[in-house]
């Protein structure tokens, strides 16, 4: 396991929440590929990571899924943010805006030192 | 990679173990395939691999074989669920026929005419057909539940599903034993009947679950392209082994192979019926609607004739119907492409003119056919071992003797010169001329009462033959030439019956109540209709020749 994928792991919800909200209802392999093209190919999920993780978005309640024919004319189970899923994306989001207010204070450059 | 389905299992099981909860494992495991399918169509346009998709691709073929697999049988081709259900037609008519046949032996060989022990059997084999096609049905529902768990999401819409497909066969159970042999057939034989409709019932969620699947999944040791001949070769065993037993009757091979010979006898009943509808339709145009006795969907009206033109309209289903399509799949098996088709068109197609064959010719040393080719003289001379070949419905045992009589019968007539009589998909006909004496004349005193409404008064009496006469107890009549027949009984339910003609006993001890009693034109025969219950009906012939 690379680095960015120990990065992603905190963040997996996050991103499938985010991404269902902005691109709207999906399936499970266009899920993984509208993240893989946004993220320009950063994030790779793999199908073992991305459905145990929807299915725990379907526990919680933040999504709900259905199924429809997609595009190719074959009959996929499309996964839906739910409000309470939208309510909570925008709680991590603060959460995550935090937490990279913290990270980046962190990574900033030591003025101290550069003085020094 | 040896077999890429088998990776394709492994590796979506590796994937399933690592989900902690197993509510949602059928349901990855769906999504899975429909992910390794979407990953086959894309991967070749993107031209982007990582390591799942180069398993996906490696993989990706055989999943879309699946899943077109499914799709075929699930929505788009209902000729390939035909074919499974005819399938299952079959293999539920040999089943049951065999299943069935030992218990209906037992209660031929040890009850044999006796009204309570028959009952009682009658119940055994009901129960036992009805757990035997609830068996078959509970097999298949695993697989059902799982089908069904593809097209719908809801639980409480599947259970509803599974509700409706558990009660089917129980409202078509309950409808078979109750409503089929009062209302649809009358009085035949309520055993027959009852198991008629069963290897249907049997056949019907077996055919839902998908035969081939589940075959396909359990990788059969028997390549698909073997299997078309085993079967032609099975089906000429089973024809070899009955023609064998038939001609080797004093051995115990009858007994053991005759239950095999039911399921061939079910397909008689069958074609049977259909002569029969086909037979009624000119008596229909002929007679009307007040011709036909509807009261028991009697369609035989006594006219030789008939029985003649019934033998060449089965002749002609056998032969014109079940043999060309013999020949037709034969011929269009040239045209197959695919080597599996080529053969199962060829195998259903011999099978097919060999049943045609098999039903028409004679089979048996006697030269005998499944079909009686002519108006026969004498035929009810069968004598029981038949019955215990398992030709139990027909059961005609006309002998010089006072235990002559005819079991379960549907029609009969009498004339001057024959008596015919239809039974369960036979018509037999005797030559009275030939018959000496079927029973022996006592003299008996009668208790006579009052004449009832429907006993013939000699003001009304019409005088074309043959006279009937319906009865009850202690009633009394009279035909044209003023001869008395009588009947007394103690108790008509207890089952002793007496009916004497111009006070000569002609029937003792029976263990039903007399229907009617019909005399020919020229008065030497009585026949003596009993009417038991469903489906042990007798037929009674008493010799009024030297009684007059």
């Amino acid at each position: 396991m690379d680095s960015s994928q120990e990065m992603t792991r905190g963040a997996l919800e996050l991103i499938v929440l985010q991404t269902l909200s902005n691109y709207g209802d999906n399936y499970g392999y266009e899920l993984i590929k509208t993240i893989e093209k946004k993220s320009e190919d950063i994030f790779k999920f793999r199908e073992g990571t991305l459905y145990p993780l929807l299915y725990r978005l379907e526990e919680k309640k933040l999504v709900e899924s259905y199924r429809k024919t997609a595009a190719s004319g074959k009959e996929r189970r499309f996964y839906h943010i739910t409000p309470k899923g939208e309510k909570v994306l925008e709680g991590e989001k603060e959460d995550f805006a935090v937490f990279m207010h913290g990270i980046k204070s962190i990574l900033k450059p030591n003025k101290f030192k550069l003085e020094k | 990679m040896n077999n890429g389905l088998e990776d394709a299992e492994k590796y979506i099981n590796d994937i399933i173990q690592n989900l902690p909860d197993s509510k949602y494992k059928q349901r990855f495991r769906e999504e899975l395939l429909e992910y390794l399918e979407d990953g086959e169509k894309k991967s070749g346009n993107d031209g982007k691999t990582n390591s799942s998709e180069e398993m996906i691709k490696k993989l990706g073929k055989k999943v879309l074989l699946i899943q077109n697999y499914n799709d075929f049988y699930r929505d788009t081709h209902p000729k390939r669920w035909f074919i499974t259900t005819v399938f299952y037609v079959l293999l539920s008519f040999i089943v049951s026929s065999i299943a069935s046949a030992p218990l209906r032996q037992f209660e031929t060989l040890f009850f044999y005419s006796d009204y309570s022990a028959s009952t009682i059997s009658s119940i055994i084999t009901v129960s036992f057909s009805i757990l035997f096609a609830l068996a078959v049905n509970h097999a298949f529902y695993k697989f059902i539940a799982t089908r069904l768990s593809i097209h719908f999401e809801s639980d409480k819409r599947k259970k509803k599903l599974l509700f409706i497909f558990f009660l089917l066969p129980i409202i078509s159970i309950l409808l078979a034993v109750f409503w089929l042999p009062s209302y649809c057939i009358g009085q035949e034989n309520t055993l027959e009947i009852m198991f008629f409709p069963l290897p249907f019932l049997c056949a019907f969620l077996p055919a839902l679950a998908d035969f081939e699947i589940v075959r396909k999944k359990r990788k059969p040791t028997i390549p698909d392209t073997r299997l078309p001949y085993l079967t032609l070769a099975g089906f000429w065993v089973l024809i070899v082994i009955i023609v064998l037993s038939e001609n080797f009757p004093n051995t115990a091979l009858p007994y053991v192979l005759g239950n095999l010979k039911m399921a061939f006898y079910e397909f008689h009943f069958l074609i049977f019926f259909w002569a029969d509808i086909l037979v009624m339709i000119p008596n229909f145009m002929h007679l009307g609607l007040s011709g036909i006795d509807t009261s028991s969907f009697s369609f035989f009206d006594g006219n030789p004739q008939q029985v003649v033109n019934q033998q060449i309209i089965e002749a002609a289903i056998y032969i014109g119907v079940i043999g060309l399509a013999g020949v037709f799949l034969v011929y269009s098996a040239r045209k197959k492409k695919d080597i599996v088709s080529k053969r199962w068109a060829k195998a259903v197609g011999l099978i097919l003119i060999s049943y045609s064959l098999f039903m028409i010719m004679p089979i048996k040393s006697t030269g005998e056919s499944h079909i009686e080719w002519k108006v026969p003289e004498m035929e009810l001379s069968r004598n029981i071992e038949e019955k215990q070949f398992g030709v139990f419905y027909d059961f005609i045992k006309f002998k010089n003797s006072n235990e002559g009589y005819i079991f379960n019968y549907d029609t009969c007539s009498i004339d001057d010169d024959f008596v015919a009589v239809q039974s369960s998909g036979y018509v037999f006909t005797a030559n009275l001329k030939n018959i000496s004496s079927v029973y022996e004349a006592k003299t008996i005193r009668t208790e006579t009462r009052d004449q009832d409404s429907y006993c013939p008064k000699p003001t009304e009496r019409k005088y074309d033959a043959p006279s009937t006469f319906f009865f009850q107890e202690g009633w009394k009549c009279l035909d044209r030439n003023d001869n008395v027949i009588s009947m007394e009984s103690r108790n008509v339910s207890d089952g002793c019956a007496k009916v004497a003609y111009n006070n000569h006993e002609i029937l003792e001890g029976t263990a039903c109540p007399i229907q009617s009693i019909d005399i020919s034109k020229d008065r030497s025969w009585a026949l003596i209709r009993m009417a038991c219950i469903y489906g042990v009906d007798e037929l009674h012939l008493a010799d009024l020749r030297n009684l007059k």
